[in-house]
């Protein structure tokens, strides 16, 4: 499936890259709409993917990529994302 | 999947992403349009069908020269199939911002445009792509090739799709289910990104939404190998996996 840009991903500081895993996750700076924006893009990424099971984005997933970020950068193994 | 229509949908995404895809594959039937490629693609065992017929010439038709020629320029790319068949066709998509897709189940193998094309033009979808080639959204495609951008994206997934299936045979495995697909998909952009390192000397680097996921940073590669003239390593990269694998 191709998709056009997502709101997400339109402030550099509310998204960040994991390497190892290949897939965006969001920082501690992303907003609600962000947020929502993120979860909405992953679903529908999963869904078109595979019509046997329905994916959903839980706000726990979501907040541990979160938490993911915080640890990275306190650990200096990430640059702080900024706009 | 067929004939349940809009209510069901391919798959009720109604309440939870609030993205319905309607299913009316029962329902749809080869395009009679005596038009080239509609009538040639058939021999590689690609049908084109009627919900298309819908889609402005302007836009369809140098979407299918371009699956024609990849195929006419890639035996490989088709002689795989036997008595399966790729059926391009269209389905509401309720999200406009999903211009297509490429589904697979164990009979057959599809490339769905959002059927909101009927709607547009030549010039508003190359200016969507023009604009998401400038966010590095998208991987580069050539100025002429910017029509056929969404298409032979699509185009990668069913590349990648004669991958898994190949591998699946060699493996034992009579169809290559979910879990297998995903796992494969990670070998390839891995042994991808290693061919760029080790081999052209290269970091590998594609879109940002090739780097959303496995299979769309090999559909973003694959577009970009084949809708610009000046490839990047990474690209470059998965022409010589192609090459070795196919």
């Amino acid at each position: 499936m191709l998709l056009t840009e997502p709101y997400f991903m339109k402030n550099n500081e509310w998204y960040w890259h994991d390497e190892e895993k290949g897939c965006y996750k969001l920082t501690d700076k992303a907003t609600e709409k962000a947020k929502q924006s993120y979860k909405e893009f992953y679903e529908a990424l999963e869904n078109s993917d595979n019509p046997l099971e329905v994916f959903v984005m839980t706000d726990e997933e979501i907040e541990a990529g979160i938490q993911e970020y915080k640890k990275l950068v306190a650990e200096g193994k990430l640059p702080p994302q900024d706009d | 999947m067929g004939g349940r229509g809009a209510e069901i949908g391919f798959q009720n995404y109604a309440g939870i992403n609030n993205i319905e895809m309607t299913d009316t594959f029962d329902e749809d039937y080869p395009s009679t349009r005596d038009l080239k490629p509609i009538t040639t693609l058939p021999n590689k065992n690609f049908v084109v069908m009627a919900s298309t017929d819908k889609i402005p010439e302007e836009i369809l038709m140098p979407n299918l020269k371009k699956i024609e020629k990849m195929l006419n320029n890639n035996p490989e790319f088709y002689n795989y199939l036997n008595k399966e068949k790729v059926y391009i066709r269209t389905e509401t998509i309720s999200d406009s911002r999903i211009s297509a897709c490429f589904s697979v189940d164990e009979v057959k193998k599809q490339i769905i445009f959002n059927s909101n094309l009927a709607r547009k033009n030549r010039e508003s979808v190359e200016n969507v792509a023009r604009e998401q080639i400038k966010a590095n959204w998208w991987t580069k495609s050539d100025r002429d090739e910017l029509i056929n951008h969404v298409t032979v994206h699509e185009f990668g997934h069913y590349v990648q799709r004669i991958l898994i299936d190949k591998q699946a045979k060699k493996d034992g495995k009579e169809f290559a289910d979910r879990s297998y697909e995903l796992k494969q998909r990670e070998n390839m952009r891995a042994e991808i990104k290693k061919i760029c390192y080790n081999q052209l000397g290269h970091k590998p680097k594609t879109s940002r939404y090739g780097d959303t996921k496995a299979g769309e940073f090999f559909a973003e590669t694959f577009c970009e190998l084949y809708t610009s003239k000046n490839p990047s390593p990474t690209a470059k990269a998965l022409e010589i996996y192609l090459k070795e694998n196919l």
